[in-house]
């Protein structure tokens, strides 16, 4: 059943997700899907936090942060996303938050955030092949981050196959 | 001796072409990834601490000793800082990583499969970084891509996905 015939037999279900939530910046929501990616197997392994670490010096939508506030950002992305029960639910949050700016500025802007999704799970990748090991948390982890930034499966797995690429030397 | 035509030259051309340059593969590595951070003829301080943090990381130089990676850094970087010599020193480095894959005909040495497209890919990565490519930087990336034998449809794919992961 998908959601739309869901949403047919349960009106509690289409009043549910009937409104996104929007609290959260492109700056948070991009920082707790890399801070997910890192915990998706539930431990922050060494290599993966020096790579987070690298990204939000240089990602670009993490620069408008001051560099006295990355730190903070960071802390408190990564506290959201610590514990199992929590990270799903704080991780779609933020995907819902970057799904409603790109359909935002496809409405407004002259030059829309058209690939802002798949940046952000393009990057997650990243975080997730840099130790060099996959294991099923990981793999269930970018599914769910593919199904919830309305990424077509060919299209994440292309990403994947070339962040994996690239991080296999 | 003295009457040779230019069709000659071909004999010392096939001479001089049969010993081709190599270098070590760590060595090859660093080159590519130093001579994209110097393609548009400059390097800013913060990339430098980036190429750093990347030689840090890669798999590749895991198994070296920081101070070996920092001393094989310091030994490639002159020959890339060099306009003169840093097409020379790509193209050889380029040339080492695709016998690198290949491998050698014996046991011990069978090859490092995907090794020339995760060198471009790491390229790619540092040249779109700051998302400003040059038409230095583009040149440097067409001429990995021919020289580490990536064809021209797989190298647009990893440009593309790097691309637009560095957009934001």
């Amino acid at each position: 059943m998908t959601q739309e015939d869901s949403n047919a037999v349960d009106p509690l279900n289409a009043q549910l997700e009937r409104r996104r939530s929007t609290v959260l910046s492109k700056e948070r929501a991009f920082l707790t899907i890399l801070a997910g990616a890192m915990y998706a197997d539930d431990k922050a392994r060494r290599a993966e936090s020096v790579e987070l670490e690298a990204l939000i010096g240089r990602v670009k939508t993490l620069q408008t942060i001051a560099d006295a506030d990355r730190k903070k950002a960071r802390d408190e992305a990564v506290e959201d996303v610590k514990e199992k029960t929590v990270r799903k639910d704080r991780v779609v949050l933020a995907c819902n938050a970057l799904l409603n700016l790109v359909e935002a500025s496809a409405k407004t802007a002259t030059d829309p955030d058209k690939f802002l999704a798949e940046s952000a799970f393009a990057h997650a990748c990243d975080i997730i092949c840099t130790d060099h090991e996959l294991v099923d948390a990981e793999k269930k982890f970018l599914r769910m981050l593919e199904e919830e930034l309305k990424i077509a499966r060919d299209r994440a797995d292309l990403i994947f196959k070339t962040i994996a690429l690239k991080n296999e030397y | 001796m003295n009457n040779s035509t230019p069709e000659d030259y071909s004999v010392l051309e096939q001479q001089l072409n049969r010993h081709r340059s190599s270098m070590p593969k760590e060595t090859a590595f660093i080159t590519i990834l130093a001579g994209a951070m110097y393609a548009d003829h400059r390097a800013h301080a913060a990339e430098m601490a980036e190429l750093d943090a990347l030689l840090n990381r890669v798999r590749m130089l895991q198994a070296m000793p920081a101070a070996d990676r920092v001393a094989r850094r310091d030994e490639v970087l002159p020959g890339v800082k060099d306009d003169k010599t840093r097409g020379d020193r790509v193209r050889i480095a380029c040339a080492s990583i695709v016998q690198a894959e290949k491998g050698g005909t014996g046991p011990n040495d069978p090859g490092m499969p995907n090794l020339a497209v995760s060198v471009f890919a790491h390229a790619c990565d540092i040249i779109y970084d700051d998302l400003d490519v040059t038409e230095l930087e583009k040149t440097f990336i067409r001429e990995i891509a021919k020289h580490l034998s990536i064809p021209a449809v797989d190298a647009a794919k990893i440009v593309e996905i790097i691309s637009k992961k560095n957009e934001y």
